[in-house]
């Protein structure tokens, strides 16, 4: 670099707030493929801020959709953005896709996490079209769907900029537990096979979608006992559990209130009997845990 | 309220004048944040925007003005209008953006982006004049990052 001019004449004018205009109204696919045309664009690009506007609302709606309506009903839905809509559910109805879709499918960023009981987990970007199958984990190949019970987190580390996936899940053998409950982690895009990062007495997740993942943190339902599984995904990825500050929004297993989070908060929409009855439910936030 | 037309004159930075019907000057709303204020005497200065944008941002306000104008008709206009070489569609956006007209900015947006959404990043560099800052390493390396889905 012998001292050329990167001065980038589009980018001086053009105040910030126009640009962002101008990239929002373009499709996410083209938008990877900009990343690569100068270090501004790709920082603008890769902003938080851009990120959120662009995506992360559709997708959480599309996943509710999902999971929750028959296709049927999807494709008349409609939509501010019909087109991208119908093009994203098509796309993740597809039949690679099919034995994936249940209520324990999860997004973040717009990248979702779709999974069965097989130990079938596709991560994938409707907005790009692209997806990944991650490798089954050796020990659910080998033994037959009923013998298996499993959970797939799916979490993001900000610190590595990856989205993570943390699978937990205890093998039966002719209705005998053959081992404790595992976790293994899979980074999207590093990690070429499952690493298992369990130890000793662990907590179970099994079965459940009632988790939230704030800043790196997995903050989970523990099924047998009324705590929070807590798994760091960051770096030493450590999992422990926590209980409740107040005995009243104590947790039964199998009654769990709903894990969400306020303003980068963990929260609990406590669905008390006694509230319910009076037509609402109350939110917990600790700001006091992890 | 008089029904008599007021006339604004507009200033642009090479010094061209502009004289033009209040009502129709107002889709602006810097100029109408101005007349509100009551700081218009005589000439509006528009020290960011020259005579020939200036020219192209009346024409489209005229048209948007006219009474008993189709659905239709503003459509192939606005179409029409917005067929222009970039460096104009460029000068169009900014003096959208300082006059504060929403409508035209929108506009002048979704042609960007509808122009650049199926180009590659080359294109885009030649197109806007941009130039490539990284090196062919980082250039991989952020090709390959973005590429975790494809693998």
């Amino acid at each position: 670099m012998k001292g050329n001019k990167t001065v980038d004449i589009g980018n001086l004018i053009i105040p910030n707030e126009i640009v962002f205009e101008i990239l929002k109204r373009i499709c996410a696919k083209s938008l990877m493929r900009f990343i690569c045309v100068s270090k501004y664009f790709c920082s603008f690009i890769s902003e938080s801020s851009f990120i959120e506007a662009h995506r992360s609302l559709a997708a959480q709606f599309l996943l509710h959709r999902i999971t929750y309506t028959p296709k049927i009903i999807i494709y008349n839905l409609s939509l501010e953005d019909e087109d991208l809509a119908n093009c994203l559910v098509r796309y993740l109805d597809e039949t690679c896709f099919r034995t994936l879709h249940n209520m324990q499918s999860s997004s973040i960023n717009g990248i979702f996490c779709l999974w069965n009981y097989n130990g079938d987990v596709a991560i994938c970007n409707p907005f790009i079209k692209e997806h990944v199958f991650l490798p089954k984990v050796p020990d659910i190949e080998k033994v037959s769907q009923s013998k298996i019970i499993s959970s797939y987190l799916f979490g993001f580390d900000p610190t590595a900029n990856k989205h993570k996936v943390l699978m937990g899940y205890m093998v039966f053998f002719e209705n005998r537990l053959v081992h404790g409950i595992k976790y293994l982690i899979f980074t999207i895009g590093v990690d070429k096979s499952w690493r298992d990062i369990s130890g000793g007495w662990m907590p179970n997740i099994c079965t459940t979608n009632n988790y939230v993942c704030i800043d790196g943190v997995i903050y989970c339902e523990n099924r047998f006992r009324p705590n929070i599984v807590v798994i760091s995904i960051v770096r030493e990825e450590l999992i422990r559990t926590i209980s409740f500050p107040d005995e009243r929004v104590l947790i039964l297993p199998g009654m769990m209130n709903t894990i969400v989070e306020i303003k980068g908060q963990v929260a609990l929409v406590v669905n008390d009997k006694d509230d319910v009855d009076e037509g609402f439910s109350k939110i917990c936030v600790y700001s006091q845990w992890y | 309220m008089s029904s008599s037309t007021k006339f604004l004159t507009l200033k642009t930075c090479d010094d061209k004048k502009f004289v033009l019907d209040e009502a129709i000057a107002v889709r602006s709303q810097t100029i109408k944040n101005m007349v509100e204020d009551d700081c218009v005497s005589n000439v509006i200065p528009l020290p960011n925007v020259n005579s020939k944008t200036m020219t192209k941002v009346i024409e489209y306000w005229k048209k948007h003005s006219e009474e008993g104008v189709s659905k239709d008709v503003l459509m192939d206009f606005d179409k029409a209008f917005v067929k222009v070489h970039h460096s104009i569609l460029h000068a169009l956006i900014l003096a959208a953006n300082f006059l504060n007209d929403k409508e035209i900015l929108d506009m002048m947006c979704q042609e960007v982006a509808d122009r650049i959404k199926g180009k590659t990043p080359e294109e885009i560099r030649k197109e806007f004049d941009i130039k490539n800052d990284f090196t062919p390493e980082e250039e991989e390396e952020i090709r390959k990052e973005n590429a975790w889905a494809f693998e």
